[in-house]
């Protein structure tokens, strides 16, 4: 064997060994800016023309409320994140792994917007033509004018929404260019380490661009300061009606803020709540109309790069489901009304507003009677009518009826005997017992029953 | 385990592509895909740079586009051309314009740089502006330096057409080589 038939094989595997080696960890470069806190929205004009572009129509709990083009750019933008955005699933490329940079920066989601937009609007969309080779790009200002970008996606390229990696090979991979892409928005130059999601050319779908390695995370970590142990941590969420229970850590004493994503397409850069006060570890907002599924963050009161949190998905609490009072059981003839007497009411059944009345028709006038209520339903002959109430059965204040036959009662569910009783999710059954002398027999009636369901 | 020098080469190779595999927001292009999508590559000097603004009903406001006129010749046929070429990005005056992220350096694109250019002809960039599109904008222009006497044509790392440096009349060759083969590549 020839001396040069040992070396040419033992030179390749050196140089294989060498590119096979981790990237040196100084390879990314910035541009030399970086975006201020209120710099780090971004909204999705999604003209994006590809069926491919918009065929994923499964929602995920992480990215709520959108899917498509624009779930797929908001996970190449929430790669860049501090921390775990959610439990940080959404990608199947990288289970429980989206929100990887470490750093003192986040981007978030503000909702769709309207139109491309100027540059300086951080919005990301499509842009007609075509490019022999460029896929995408990021305009920017530099400083002393640097006050954000706008992302294009040429339309000549046939854009795919994932979200699985097995895109086909004529597509490109929408959440992986634009991780890229964000890479830029937030101040990074192409990275010479191969590996890495800002190396500037591509082969293949892109979707290995999807998931920011060292390289990357070393880059944002310079631009915007490895993540301060004082920065502020959204670590779970609890909806309600109208209001939000953020748990985590590191928020101030006061004047804290919440920000929210627009409900509808629109221009604001996120829906505020300001000055709030927190242990350090909770805080409840309220939910302003205009909010709607997308990222939250907390905004403490101080300021710089570590004063505001990591984005958590974020879906607005909805009314619960009341169920309507329904009536039920039987009724018989009175001395007033040969079709009985029937139960009714006005107000909600909602405990908070406290507005529940009772009312009845087709009696006698002038005659005495009480509503009582219980939790069980039944239908038993019971005077000159049927009992439709049973179990504990609590009894209300005598009421008479009126000169047309009908009687009501405000239910105060702070008072006795409703309260302590008439809880939010409780259900209780109600009837109206009431005097009858002139139809004889027992001399006295009932009306049907009245199921009613409570609710906060 | 016995392995053959051939093998052992070939299994090298096929290692060392594999680890050279990346990502990102240009095409990666060998010299031969390069080629093939071009109308045409040029070497000579930056005449003249101007930049141009779109304002644009649907694809926006400022939209801007870099025209660099190179006199030099066709590597393609070797015959003198004078050709303007575009890439989008660029700055009208000091305060109007704005940085892309794929385009070539301001240093790159110096009035008065001796430069290869690899165009094509397109018919929309955006903005329905039209021209002579440089490929892969940042990718697809190249400086050179002269050393003893020879044209130098500065490579710009792994994953570009010219990944390394080469003299002037070497990648004149692989140009004309490539040229035969034009066609292939995505």
């Amino acid at each position: 064997m020839s001396i040069a038939k040992i070396l040419l094989p033992t030179a390749a595997l050196g140089l294989a060994g060498v590119l096979m080696l981790p990237s040196q960890s100084d390879a990314f470069s910035v541009l030399g800016t970086s975006l201020t806190t209120s710099q780090r929205h971004f909204r999705v004009f999604n003209n994006f023309t590809d069926p491919s572009a918009n065929d994923n129509v499964t929602p995920d709990t992480n990215f709520p409320g959108y899917t498509g083009a624009t779930m797929a750019i908001w996970k190449g933008a929430i790669e860049w994140g501090s921390r775990l955005h959610g439990n940080g699933n959404g990608d199947p490329s990288q289970v429980g792994g989206l929100g990887s940079g470490g750093a003192n920066f986040d981007f978030y989601f503000v909702g769709n917007a309207t139109g491309v937009g100027s540059i300086g609007d951080n919005i990301c969309s499509e842009l007609s033509g075509s490019s022999g080779g460029t896929l995408a790009f990021t305009e920017y200002f530099l400083p002393p004018g640097f006050n954000g970008w706008r992302m294009r996606f040429y339309s000549g390229w046939t854009w795919a929404d994932g979200p699985t990696t097995g895109i086909p090979v004529n597509q490109d991979d929408l959440q992986g260019v634009s991780c890229h892409e964000f890479g830029h928005a937030l101040g990074l130059d192409h990275s010479a380490s191969g590996g890495a999601t800002m190396f500037a050319t591509s082969t293949g779908t892109g979707t290995s661009a999807r998931s920011i390695e060292a390289d990357d995370i070393a880059g944002v970590q310079a631009v915007y300061g490895v993540a301060s142990a004082g920065k502020p941590i959204i670590s779970s969420i609890a909806t309600a009606l109208n209001q939000v229970t953020i748990t985590g850590s590191n928020f101030s004493a006061t004047n804290n803020q919440v920000w929210f994503t627009q409900a509808t397409a629109g221009s604001l850069t996120s829906v505020v709540v300001s000055g709030l006060s927190s242990n350090g570890t909770v805080i409840v907002s309220t939910v302003p109309a205009n909010a709607g599924p997308g990222d939250i963050l907390v905004k403490t009161s101080g300021s710089g790069n570590a004063s505001l949190s990591n984005a958590w998905p974020f879906i607005p609490g909805t009314a619960p489901v009341c169920p309507s009072p329904y009536n039920y059981c039987f009724v018989n003839p009175n001395s007033a009304d040969p079709n009985g007497a029937f139960m009714g009411w006005t107000g909600t059944q909602f405990i908070s507003q406290n507005n529940f009345v009772l009312f009845t028709s087709g009696m006698p006038p002038g005659s005495a009677g009480i509503y009582f209520f219980g939790s069980g339903l039944t239908a038993l002959p019971f005077g000159n009518g049927w009992l439709c109430v049973t179990g504990s059965i609590q009894r209300l204040p005598i009421v008479f009826t009126t000169f047309f036959g009908t009687a009501s009662y405000n239910l105060d569910v702070t008072a006795p005997p409703a309260a302590g009783l008439i809880l939010p999710g409780t259900a209780f059954n109600f009837q109206f017992w009431f005097r009858d002398a002139l139809a004889g027999g027992s001399n006295f009636n009932l009306s049907d029953g009245l199921h009613v369901d409570f609710c906060p | 385990m016995n392995f053959s020098s051939r093998g052992l080469t070939a299994i090298a190779l096929a290692v060392t592509a594999a680890a050279a595999i990346s990502t990102a927001q240009i095409l990666r292009l060998d010299l031969n895909q390069m080629v093939a999508k071009t109308s045409d590559t040029v070497y000579g000097k930056i005449a003249q740079k101007h930049v141009t603004r779109i304002d644009h009903p649907v694809d926006g406001n400022e939209l801007y586009f870099t025209t660099l006129s190179i006199e030099g010749q066709s590597l393609e046929s070797g015959k003198p051309i004078t050709t303007d070429v575009v890439f989008m990005g660029g700055f009208v005056d000091a305060e109007h314009g704005a940085f892309n992220s794929e385009a070539p350096s301001a240093d790159d694109t110096k009035v008065g740089n001796q430069v290869v250019c690899f165009y094509k002809y397109t018919e929309n960039m955006g903005g329905d502006f039209a021209g002579n599109e440089i490929v892969t904008w940042h990718g697809g222009i190249y400086r050179t330096f002269t050393r003893g006497g020879n044209v130098i044509v500065q490579g710009r790392g792994e994953g570009y057409a010219i990944p390394s440096n080469i003299t002037l009349a070497d990648l004149k060759a692989q140009v004309a080589a490539a040229v035969k083969v034009k066609g292939a590549g995505r």
